[in-house]
């Protein structure tokens, strides 16, 4: 479908939405605590010049991006030796399979009972969250090269490593993606969970939500909750940003 | 002088698959000798088991017993003394033209300059020099496959070997690739072992068109096909190419004639 | 027999290795028992949990929760998915709202939906609504969009109408795709319900746990934690025996 069509409308929907929410809250036809458009980005605003915004927005992401790369890093490698030998594949497939069904965030008490109520826990909750759709769309991706692909390599006299870099990794690489832009959904998710569970002292946007929900302070909330969501759809795009970098050759682009 | 070995030598190839419940015997004790620099099409009902022989010509697929003969080297695994043509492009959809072609060559370590004067080479021979920048997403089926025949011709293979590699092209595209393939394969004089079930496409190329009867392949048999070459299109109207067409065409019908039995007796039980 | 099982063991050798390395640190006291219980009595604790009301309770409150919402979002968002791939109009009103809603973490809105619904199941199931909708909707359309022409041309051929081609060519071409989005969205209805029973609830699963971790003993943790995986577990189970049943074909 065409882009720009499909941004108009998308501008057009969110204008029309916020201009009722604003229109409906200066005559009070809604209840107080749903704030307005208007007064949530004046409670931006003063968030941002308060100063502590950039600390709480910068914990949340260190925490995010932490627990991201280490997915990134475990799950990738792991979901291709797991798919391309098969020792590595019956090994982590039953923990995996196991594992996958399971809420992980009920993982969480148990973290915290170990490592407490620290950026450890955090971090390892995101990741353990995250680490399952970017191992299985890894693996999945591996299953799926094509055995002409393997054959003609091995053909050219590939040796089984070259094979593996070579070839598998990125024909793989359009499903690492997939795998990987679930798993970034995840990663903030759980950032806002692990911060609102088990409350503590810091920076966090989750605390800030934490903390204007107790104060009563629901424009400071939805200003909290704002920044989430802008700190989602922007890695988002930046994901599929470098997605379309990589694989410019992909045909099928998501 | 010495006696020429054959480019390639099958004895008695035989595969078996084995499943828990029975073993399906594949390919039975199939003999074949290939001469060196001549063009040998196997033809055969689908399923047969004329692409398993050919893979495990290959080396992509284990044989249950038998020999498998390369210039007298034995066969044991893939590499590149055989280059292979696959019927689905297996052309690295990430890489352009140019990167394709040179794929084999940077594997087997061959330095910048002389790789990059080959794939010219190769890439002029198959007359698509002029697109080496592009994807092959980018190219039509039948340029596809002329850069992977001109990828196997770049790593100088001592034999080609060739599954069905026209099976997916409409039938116009296929007859000019049939001729460039003939053009292509006088300049480089390689012993080529193709499988095809298109009988006309056997005899257009071959030197000798080898039958097989399926389930288990065996060959049933050996027509040289007595056409001066180089040959053109024109081959296909004359009257000896249809007599050679017909000869096989009734030999792969006594074979039809089999499955079709077994469907009616099905139908009737 | 015997060597049936041991292929079954072999099979699962990974889970049996981690079990066995869990023992051996917990008997060697590495960590300190209340830390690190032993496996056997987590399992002691799981069985002795389940047969008290205290699960039964906060697992029927929980489950309540997890398919009111997953039915909802099924009702509203299969509908929606295929009209999305049948009507241009629907397709493009919807597409903008899904491109920029699904990279958002939705969850984030719970402490406003506690504002607007209570801290009862109304915010709960609203959430879980909001969480499943996307997956089921985009599988959907997806699925949808990619049923053959021919299937419908040739029931319009056999005489079909609208209601027909909907109910006896369309529903059953996209069946599968649309299990393929219930599929994901089923644990995540039972994610988003105990993850904010943790946040703020005072009865269901992710009350219990959070409940239970309040004392710091992991062994209780522990134990809880293992029922709501075997709750997690079996609901993909009962899920795939649904999927079998109604896609067979597929």
């Amino acid at each position: 479908m065409d882009k720009k069509l499909l941004r108009m409308i998308a501008g057009i929907e969110l204008i029309a939405i916020f201009s009722i929410w604003q229109i409906f809250s200066s005559f009070s036809w809604f209840p107080t605590y749903l704030s307005s458009p208007l007064a949530i980005v004046k409670s931006m605003g003063e968030l941002w010049a308060a100063g502590d915004l950039v600390n709480h927005i910068g914990s949340s992401l260190f925490r995010s991006l932490m627990g991201f790369l280490l997915v990134v890093i475990v799950g990738v490698t792991l979901g291709i030796l797991a798919g391309y030998y098969r020792r590595v594949g019956t090994f982590f497939n039953p923990i995996v399979n196991t594992l996958n069904p399971i809420p992980k965030i009920a993982l969480l008490p148990i973290l915290m009972v170990w490592f407490g109520i620290s950026d450890t826990t955090r971090i390892l909750i995101i990741f353990l969250t995250a680490f399952f759709p970017c191992f299985v769309a890894t693996r999945d991706g591996v299953h799926s090269v094509k055995q002409v692909f393997l054959w003609s390599g091995q053909n050219m006299g590939a040796n089984a490593f070259q094979l593996l870099t070579k070839i598998v990794f990125p024909v793989t690489l359009p499903k690492i993606f997939d795998g990987l832009r679930v798993s970034l959904g995840l990663t903030f998710v759980m950032m806002f969970s692990s911060e609102i569970i088990g409350a503590a002292n810091g920076f966090g946007l989750g605390f800030l939500i934490l903390n204007a929900d107790l104060g009563g302070r629901t424009d400071y909330m939805f200003a909290g909750v704002a920044f989430i969501g802008l700190l989602g759809f922007i890695f988002d795009k930046l994901l599929l940003m470098i997605r379309s970098r990589v694989l410019w050759w992909d045909v099928n682009k998501a | 002088m010495t006696i020429k070995t054959a480019a390639m030598e099958i004895e008695n190839l035989r595969k078996v698959y084995s499943t828990k419940k029975e073993e399906v015997v594949a390919i039975k004790d199939v003999s074949l000798r290939i001469p060196e620099g001549k063009f040998v099409s196997i033809v055969g009902p689908s399923g047969c088991g004329k692409s398993t022989f050919l893979h495990i010509v290959g080396g992509f697929i284990d044989k249950t017993s038998g020999k498998v003969k390369v210039r007298g080297k034995e066969v044991e695994k893939p590499g590149p003394d055989r280059g292979m043509m696959f019927q689905e492009s297996a052309l690295f959809p990430w890489l352009n033209v140019f990167d394709n072609v040179a794929w084999g060559l940077d594997i087997q370590g061959v330095p910048k300059t002389e790789r990059n004067r080959v794939v010219e080479k190769y890439l002029r021979l198959v007359r698509l020099w002029e697109f080496r920048n592009q994807l092959p997403s980018q190219l039509s089926g039948g340029m596809r496959q002329r850069v992977s025949l001109a990828r196997i011709l770049a790593f100088d293979p001592e034999v080609l070997l060739m599954d069905e590699p026209f099976g997916a092209l409409d039938a116009q595209t296929r007859e000019e690739m049939q001729v460039e393939l003939l053009r292509i394969w006088s300049e480089s004089q390689k012993s080529v072992l193709f499988v095809t079930h298109d009988i006309e496409e056997a005899v257009f190329l071959s030197d000798t068109v080898v039958v097989f009867s399926g389930r288990p392949a065996v060959i049933s048999e050996v027509i040289d096909i007595k056409f001066p070459r180089p040959r053109d299109l024109n081959l296909y109207k004359s009257s000896e190419f249809r007599d050679y067409r017909n000869q096989i065409w009734d030999l792969l019908h006594q074979e039809h004639k089999k499955p079709l039995e077994t469907i009616s007796e099905v139908v009737n039980g | 027999m015997f060597k049936r099982i041991w292929n079954k063991v072999l099979d699962y050798q990974s889970i049996f290795i981690l079990l066995i390395l869990w023992e051996v640190i917990a008997a060697l006291g590495i960590m300190p028992e209340r830390l690190f219980p032993s496996m056997f009595v987590v399992f002691g604790v799981a069985y002795d949990l389940a047969l008290s009301p205290l699960l039964w309770d906060n697992l029927s409150v929980t489950m309540v929760r997890v398919l009111s919402g997953f039915t909802i979002s099924a009702v509203i968002g299969v509908p929606i998915g295929i009209m999305m791939s049948r009507f241009n109009l629907m397709n493009q009103l919807m597409q903008p709202m899904l491109s920029i809603g699904y990279p958002i973490p939705r969850v984030a809105l719970y402490p406003i939906l506690v504002f607007m619904l209570g801290i009862g199941s109304g915010s709960k199931i609203f959430l879980i609504v909001l969480e499943c909708l996307f997956p089921i909707i985009i599988n959907t359309y997806y699925g949808a969009l990619r049923v053959n022409h021919i299937y419908l041309w040739a029931s319009q051929n056999m005489g079909a109408n609208h209601y027909k081609m909907f109910w006896r060519v369309l529903l059953p071409a996209t069946a599968p795709a649309i299990f393929t989005g219930l599929r994901i969205a089923l644990p995540l209805a039972l994610i988003i319900s105990i993850l904010t029973e943790m946040i703020s609830s005072t009865e269901g699963m992710g009350y219990l746990l959070s409940f239970m971790s309040s004392s710091l003993v992991q062994v209780n943790v522990l134990a809880t934690v293992l029922l709501i995986a075997i709750v997690g577990y079996l609901m993909s189970i009962i899920l795939d025996v649904i999927q079998k049943k109604f896609v067979f074909w597929h």
